[in-house]
């Protein structure tokens, strides 16, 4: 009986087309068609001179785990709440020793992944969201 | 607590699954399970309560917690169950009041792991940890090598009640990896199979990585390089998780799979620097090596 329900348990997000969830999970990571191609959403900094910086998952979402921070950002971009996102991490920096980051920004890099690690580094850039870094 | 029935020492015309097995393989089950549970919570329990300070508005509530609640709980609440599970599972491991404290770690690993998960990013990499917790709790995992038993519950004799739960634990892991592959067969469609859509993957998994500022796989860049290795590792792949069953259906095969399902995970985190470590140290898949443990029939030493 308690395999039974156990085994239903498991089987059914997938019976049912459920959505993720936890701790009964469709597992659909890395299973849907993909493209080299791929859009990823960013929150970067710029410097005086405009060079762009990376930011920490810290300063981003106020964790340590970057597969956390990436979401903060992908539901925030869902939500059409980058500028709030972005202020949020612009009083973080503030508060942070990067002084030489001035303006944060959110943006959206178009990348072929596969050309990437064969050497081809280009990206295109769309700028969603920017805020000063205000001290 | 399950009565324990007489011991059989000779093959059973019974599926395998319920043939009689000593109260001390099911015990190991609970220990290796309970110690992972200890050593990940203390490890994770910063980052497990951290989510009290995230915003509001990223709650995004999934599984039990959806269920219960709609907005965050007080932060005393989240480091107060993720304490209780803590310490329960320190109980759980060594087998004390396991009756009451089992159930208690369940559900507070359950609480505190889904509670985790709803902020917006759904992790697979603990799901069997909380789901073998569950199952543990309502079996008798510790009537040997625990507290309990010392405190005189008695001896018990080999039963198919020692047996059955940890085929319903392979059966878990198993049907685990059977989504898995479902999922990519659904959502990919063949083109998964020829390698491309894992190659794609595993470039935009690792450059995420790399321009979010997180470690990245060594071997990536040069693997995503050779187009044609990802042909036979996604085939590979598909084929492990959809004959994962057979690790819980044929005994002779557990070992076997057990290995290569280890390995699997090697190479993931090798390859996609993603780390399962309730599989890789091997207690996920212990399972289907303790419910395929001495099915053979004892020799009789009476016998000419």
């Amino acid at each position: 009986m308690l395999g039974a329900v156990a085994a239903l348990a498991v089987l059914s997000p997938a019976l049912r087309g459920a959505p993720d969830s936890y701790p009964l999970s469709t597992y659909p990571m890395f299973s849907r068609a993909a493209d080299a191609e791929v859009d990823l959403s960013l929150v970067i900094g710029r410097t005086a001179t405009g060079e762009r910086v990376e930011l920490s998952p810290r300063l981003i979402a106020d964790t340590p785990e970057v597969i956390v921070a990436g979401g903060t950002i992908n539901i925030a971009v869902r939500r059409g709440e980058t500028d709030e996102l972005c202020e949020r991490v612009a009083r973080r920096v503030a508060s942070s020793e990067r002084d030489e980051v001035l303006t944060v920004e959110v943006v959206t890099d178009t990348v072929d992944s596969v050309a990437w690690y064969e050497g081809d580094r280009s990206r295109t850039t769309e700028l969603l969201s920017s805020c000063e870094v205000l001290r | 607590m399950t009565v324990a029935t007489p011991a059989a020492t000779t093959r059973s015309a019974s599926p395998w699954w319920f043939r009689p097995a000593r109260p001390e393989l099911l015990a190991y089950q609970r220990i290796a399970t309970g110690l992972f549970a200890v050593g990940y919570l203390a490890i994770r329990f910063t980052h497990i309560t951290g989510v009290r300070h995230f915003e509001a508005d990223r709650f995004d509530p999934v599984g039990p917690v959806a269920l219960l609640v709609d907005r965050p709980v007080a932060g005393s609440v989240v480091v107060g169950v993720t304490a209780v599970a803590l310490a329960s599972a320190v109980a759980v491991t060594v087998g004390w009041h396991y009756r009451i404290t089992a159930p208690v770690c369940a559900l507070a690993v359950l609480w505190s792991l889904t509670y985790l998960h709803s902020w917006g990013v759904v992790l697979h990499t603990d799901n069997l940890l909380t789901l073998h917790l569950l199952v543990l709790a309502v079996v008798p995992a510790a009537d040997a090598l625990s507290l309990d038993e010392r405190r005189g519950a008695g001896r018990w004799t080999p039963s198919p009640s020692y047996r059955w739960p940890l085929v319903v634990l392979g059966a878990i892991t198993a049907l685990g990896y059977v989504v898995a592959g479902w999922a990519k067969l659904r959502n990919g469609g063949l083109d998964w199979v020829d390698g491309e859509v894992l190659r794609a993957h595993v470039a935009s998994d690792n450059l995420r990585k790399e321009l979010l500022g997180d470690l990245v796989s060594p071997l990536a860049g040069p693997l995503v390089g050779v187009s044609w290795i990802w042909g036979p590792m996604a085939v590979g792949a598909l084929v492990l998780e959809l004959g994962a069953p057979l690790a819980v259906i044929v005994h002779r095969w557990a070992r076997p799979l057990a290995v290569v399902a280890w390995t699997f995970h090697l190479a993931v985190l090798g390859i996609m620097s993603i780390l399962f470590p309730y599989q890789l140290l091997g207690v996920a898949l212990l399972p289907w090596v303790l419910a395929a443990h001495e099915l053979e029939p004892t020799p009789d030493p009476e016998a000419p």
